[in-house]
């Protein structure tokens, strides 16, 4: 019950400043248009090369992604490095009997359902007006599986980000490594095009990432294109990572509590 | 003029010291900087991967608009953008006052007084890619071109720089949406995508996309010779037109700058 009164606190001042989420979310809507659009240009002149995939599919997969984007992609990392680590905000947190990652969770998800909102009704427009276009799933079992895929997703992206944001307690400043996962979380999650556009090797190397468990394996679902067993095999993978990466933040957590000082850096 | 050549020095001899300073702070500008622009050359060759040609431009002459963005986005960053981000906080937490009280132009002082040297790699990034793209796909590049180039690439900066600061102004009334910086950076990926592309958008949309259009395709088909009197034309009219309005909207905005922080 206590979390449930911190994340309406939090969803109350995320709410407050729903204009910056506005803002934020056009960020998020930028990019996958003009994809979208580039894609549209590309698909026209060489429909051979695009095996399972056709507009209606790569428009859905961009819709889509304007959602996930907003919903999925956590951007916890600067509020624990900077403020709470570098500015030394942590103390406080750590003077309540609370856990701070369960806090920090609370804290960021009324960010991503204003957001992810935002990215629900531009998907909801787009439906109406090209509703033959869009290709989703209408099955109650697959909407299930991609649900549970998303949440899973959501976890992975919470956990990587945190971990990211606890690197501040070793390095000075942590801006170039979070601008260096940005760039890779663009390309290795789906957000760039969907990975089977991909070049083998890097296809490959996309798969046995956890950031396409975030984005793009979340997406086909919801689109439809993943069987039962590939659902279920594709929960199996996201909860190994969460496993690992929640090891890690643990680990991390620990050792680097000892260096934190609470004076700021 | 020359007081303000003598400024400029001065700031540029001031970013130098804070460069050497802040040691660790520019390791990681230095990896920001060569992440981004390495994105921003891989993303156009994967984007490009599946494809021979697109909105009639070919694959070699789309990877050319990439370099030459590159190259155009890493002189922006090295001049202006960190100026804009320091805007926000001037104006959120009440600070602009100081500027304004300077016997200096204020829209110059907010908007060159930082220097992002880091940013630099982006630039040589952007020529090495450019220089690759011209060798394989046998561009003819004379010297006239590459004049015709730097300019089309000037006129091309000052119209990017107008339309930031025109948004950038609209923080001193609405404090709180400071991230209308991060929403410029993005914004200004529409530079590196073909115009046609976004023809395709609602015409009312296409109209406030088309000035960015400009600013680094018509320098891009001046190395390709395939300028347009439309696109030098579109190039110097929009830059004149969005810098004027940049000067007139900051000084009406001025007046509704209370100092009182949000």
């Amino acid at each position: 019950m206590q979390y449930v009164r911190i994340f309406a606190l939090h969803f109350q001042q995320a709410f407050a400043l729903r204009s910056r989420s506005v803002v934020w979310f056009l960020i998020a809507l930028l990019n996958p248009l003009t994809y979208f659009l580039f894609w549209s240009g590309a698909y026209a002149g060489n429909q051979a090369l695009f095996t399972q995939w056709n507009l209606s599919s790569i428009a859905t997969y961009y819709f889509l992604l304007v959602i996930a984007g907003s919903l999925l992609i956590v951007h916890i990392e600067e509020d624990v490095a900077h403020w709470d680590i570098q500015q030394g905000g942590l103390s406080r947190y750590l003077l309540k009997p609370f856990s701070y990652i369960r806090l920090k969770f609370f804290e960021e998800l009324p960010w991503r359902i204003i957001q992810g909102f935002f990215g629900v009704i531009i998907f909801t427009a787009f439906w109406i007006m090209f509703g033959s276009f869009v290709s989703v799933a209408h099955t109650v079992p697959a909407i299930l599986f991609a649900v549970g895929i998303a949440l899973c997703g959501y976890i992975i992206s919470f956990l990587f980000k945190m971990i990211v944001g606890l690197s501040a307690l070793w390095l000075t400043d942590y801006s170039g490594l979070q601008q260096l996962v940005e760039a890779v979380i663009l390309i290795f999650a789906g957000m760039l095009m969907p990975l089977e556009f991909l070049p083998n090797v890097i296809r490959q190397i996309a798969f046995s990432l956890p950031f396409s468990y975030i984005i793009y394996f979340p997406l086909v679902a919801f689109q439809g294109k993943l069987t039962a067993t590939e659902s279920v095999r594709t929960i199996g993978i996201q909860i190994v990572w969460i496993v690992i990466l929640a090891g890690i933040y643990q680990l991390l957590w620990k050792k680097g509590l000892r260096l934190f000082i609470g004076l700021g850096q | 003029m020359k007081k303000y050549l003598n400024v400029y020095r001065a700031l540029i001899r001031l970013n130098f010291s804070a460069l050497v300073v802040y040691r660790a702070n520019v390791i990681n500008n230095i990896l920001g900087s060569t992440v981004w622009g390495v994105f921003s050359l891989v993303s156009i060759i994967l984007l490009t991967s599946r494809t021979t040609s697109v909105f009639g431009w070919t694959r070699y002459e789309i990877l050319l608009l990439s370099g030459v963005y590159a190259l155009f986005i890493g002189i922006f960053h090295t001049l202006f953008s960190r100026n804009f981000e320091r805007l926000t906080y001037l104006i959120r937490l009440g600070m602009l006052d100081a500027i304004l009280t300077k016997p200096l132009d204020s829209q110059f002082l907010v908007s060159t007084s930082i220097i992002n040297f880091t940013s630099i790699i982006r630039i040589f990034l952007g020529l090495a890619f450019i220089w690759y793209v011209i060798s394989i796909a046998h561009v003819t590049v004379t010297l006239p071109l590459i004049g015709l180039f730097c300019i089309g690439i000037c006129v091309g900066l000052l119209l990017l720089y107008s339309v930031w600061f025109i948004v950038a102004t609209l923080i001193i009334w609405y404090p709180d949406l400071s991230n209308l910086i991060e929403f410029l950076y993005s914004a200004s990926n529409i530079g590196r995508y073909p115009r046609e592309m976004y023809a395709h958008v609602n015409q009312f949309l296409f109209l406030f996309i088309l000035p960015l259009t400009f600013m680094v395709i018509a320098p891009t088909k001046i190395l390709l010779t395939k300028v347009t009197v439309f696109d030098a034309l579109g190039l110097l009219m929009f830059a004149a037109f969005f810098f004027v309005c940049s000067r007139l909207f900051w000084k009406f905005a001025l007046r509704f700058y209370t100092s009182a922080s949000s």
